[in-house]
């Protein structure tokens, strides 16, 4: 049996010449070349087909199943035979195994993938709006991503989050808005109205909305927000102050915080039993936030200080009978922003750790904590993409929304516009 | 065996989170004693003993007609907490505007409606200010009948942003829950969160922070 180990020279891939990629095959990166956007029609290659082309590298790059290298190179695998459990060394040389040529041809966008001798073709036509055409590629790639790794793509999925800004005309002071861009924060546009000031959006799975919570009349009401009628309605009659909602994947259930009782308790909606909500826990003297379903709703996560310092808990999702929660984090002193992984094999988090806000993961298969991210900034507000190997996050410092791919272990910032991005939350 | 505990524990906890008053750091102190009570009691149990909370009575609460609860015939819980007020304002139909109607405290009104400020992760109101401070607005609220008071909660920026939110409310809730106690008509008190998104200074210090943990209040005079 061989064990195959060795690193990723990431940056130096792209620009080199003839480099050596050594590449660890645990990581499952496919290596892959994207050849120069060529024009079908011997024409030249302008600045709108280069735009094309940076897209297609984005995408390509940030699947999280290829890696993307200069044509030139040779992936070298550095293969092992363990023994008594110490690997011995032998090189073996291949060149990338999948190529990829985007062409413009005719007023159509065609991606070329070659692999092991034979290509397939993925096309759809131009518009000249570059946003339109945009999401175009990002059906290709995605299209391509099921084809090759038989697993959906996640390009063509939006990420929704709060742009804030100081604003002295605002009666608050700041303008809080819902935002909507794409996975790589291009075509960034406000989805909510510009004279309330709202935060925490939350895609509704299967349906053309999201909840947010918006503090128009003072109080913090949880809304609900047609994306297709551009309508927003309060989602709940409940007396006081409603924030941080999540709704499971199933569209079921949804939970958030609430004071109608007077404290910061757990509420939890089955949205099969009509819209009354069941306070689920009250901990006296605790602060509750940022709950979280299992995708198959059978469990909750949430934050709770009951111990002193917020940490994550997981109860059982029943609401007929009492269930004690399980505190799930050790590792460090606070804990917070819960996440469930689509796949429920994971809870992403926020740890602090030495004094700075950390990414960790909770594996609920070895029942560990693991730290994600080492940087010296703060983050927060982590999000999952569909595929379970990507994060979106924000930084505090700046508040700039970030990706993260699990599998590249590399972070890219993907925010654009001015103002604070915060709060960011994945279309499922 | 207490006094063991806590001599060590406040000499460690001088030195660790952020800057407290002693005050503060003896009723922290007497937390972590009373936690680390909790933990050699778990200690002699069984390996995998989830850390579950002390008493299933701390999780869950009594019942309300707008929402429910988990079983519903428990005893021996009480509220301690005051529930929020019936109307929401701005609502439609509702009798109070919303918060546009409602202004911050200006001239001499200022002196009264001081805002409150609150240790590091903390929503306990204490200090003399404080108390003062409130006991003049308790004051003036029952005396005007016709005011209305927005409470809002606001946090600095060391906490991540969820539980900042969260705070927050606890904050403007604890607040709130004083004035009732002194006499306030509780449908005349509305309390809200900010987290940290609207924080009065952006530097990054002591003061700053000190200066972003507090409640501000805005009334509205029918």
């Amino acid at each position: 049996m061989y064990r195959l180990f060795g690193f990723l020279l990431m940056g130096m891939t792209l620009f080199a010449e003839k480099i050596s990629v050594e590449l660890s095959a645990q990581s499952g990166l496919i290596p892959a070349t994207l050849l120069p956007i060529e024009h079908g029609e011997d024409g030249a290659i302008g600045i709108y087909e280069r735009k094309l082309e940076k897209a297609f590298r984005f995408d390509l790059h940030f699947s999280g199943k290829m890696l993307l290298v200069d044509p030139k190179s040779h992936v070298k695998l550095r293969v092992s035979a363990v023994g008594d459990g110490y690997p011995a060394a032998s090189n073996e040389t291949s060149t990338p195994q999948i190529s990829l040529r985007p062409t413009v041809r005719g007023g159509t966008i065609t991606l070329a993938c070659s692999r092991f001798g034979q290509t397939k073709t993925y096309s759809a036509p131009l518009t000249g709006i570059f946003a339109r055409d945009k999401a175009r590629i990002h059906q290709i790639c995605d299209k391509l991503h099921e084809v090759l790794f038989n697993a959906k793509g996640i390009a063509s999925r939006k990420i929704a989050y709060t742009l804030k800004m100081k604003d002295p005309s605002h009666p608050k002071g700041y303008r809080a808005e819902i935002w909507e861009s794409d996975w790589d924060g291009s075509h960034a546009h406000r989805i909510s109205s510009a004279k309330d000031f709202s935060l925490t959006p939350v895609y509704w799975p299967g349906q053309q909305k999201l909840l947010y919570v918006n503090y128009r009349t003072g109080l913090s009401k949880i809304h609900v927000l047609d994306l297709k009628q551009k309508t927003s309605r309060p989602f709940l009659s409940v007396r006081g102050n409603q924030m941080l909602p999540t709704i499971s994947r199933d569209g079921s259930f949804v939970a958030f915080i609430s004071d109608a009782a007077g404290a910061s308790d757990l509420f939890v909606v089955d949205l099969r039993r009509g819209r009354k909500p069941t306070r689920f826990s009250h901990a006296r003297g605790a602060t509750h936030a940022s709950p979280t379903f299992s995708p198959k709703t059978s469990q909750i996560a949430f934050v709770s200080d009951f111990t002193g310092q917020p940490q994550i808990y997981v109860a059982t999702l029943d609401l007929t009978h009492r269930a004690s929660p399980v505190r799930l984090t050790e590792k460090n002193r606070q804990n917070t922003c819960p996440a469930w992984s689509p796949d429920g094999t994971k809870l992403v988090y926020v740890g602090l750790t030495d004094g700075v806000r950390q990414l960790w993961i909770y594996d609920f298969k070895t029942k560990s904590e693991k730290q994600l991210t080492f940087d010296p900034i703060n983050k927060e507000c982590p999000t999952w993409a569909p595929s379970s190997e990507h994060i979106a996050y924000n930084t505090a410092e700046g508040a700039e929304i970030f990706l993260l791919s699990l599998n590249l272990g590399e972070s890219v910032r993907i925010s654009r516009e001015g103002g604070e991005k915060k709060f960011p939350t994945w279309q499922p | 065996m207490k006094k063991a505990i806590l001599l060590p524990l406040m000499t460690a906890a001088l030195f660790t989170g952020c800057s407290r008053s002693g005050k503060q750091v003896w009723h922290d102190t007497k937390t972590a004693a009373k936690q680390i009570g909790k933990g050699f009691k778990t200690l002699w149990g069984t390996k995998d003993a989830p850390q579950h909370y002390a008493a299933q009575n701390d999780f869950f609460s009594t019942v309300d007609e707008e929402y429910s609860i988990i079983d519903e015939a428990e005893e021996g819980i009480t509220v301690e907490s005051i529930p929020q007020p019936q109307i929401s304002p701005g609502d439609q139909g509702a009798p109070i505007p919303g918060i546009e109607s409602f202004v911050q405290p200006a001239g001499s009104l200022s002196a009264i409606f001081k805002n409150i400020h609150f240790d590091c992760a903390s929503n306990k109101i204490i200090g003399s200010q404080n108390t003062s401070a409130l006991k003049k607005i308790a004051s003036y609220m029952k005396e005007h009948k016709n005011t209305y008071l927005f409470v809002e909660g606001h946090c600095d920026e060391r906490g991540a942003a969820d539980y900042n939110l969260a705070l927050g409310t606890r904050r403007a809730n604890a607040v709130r829950e004083y004035l009732v106690k002194m006499g306030v008509n509780p449908e005349h008190l509305f309390s809200t969160s900010y987290g940290w998104e609207r924080p009065l200074t952006r530097e990054h210090n002591e003061s700053a922070w000190k200066v972003n943990r507090r409640t501000e209040f805005k009334l509205y005079t029918r």
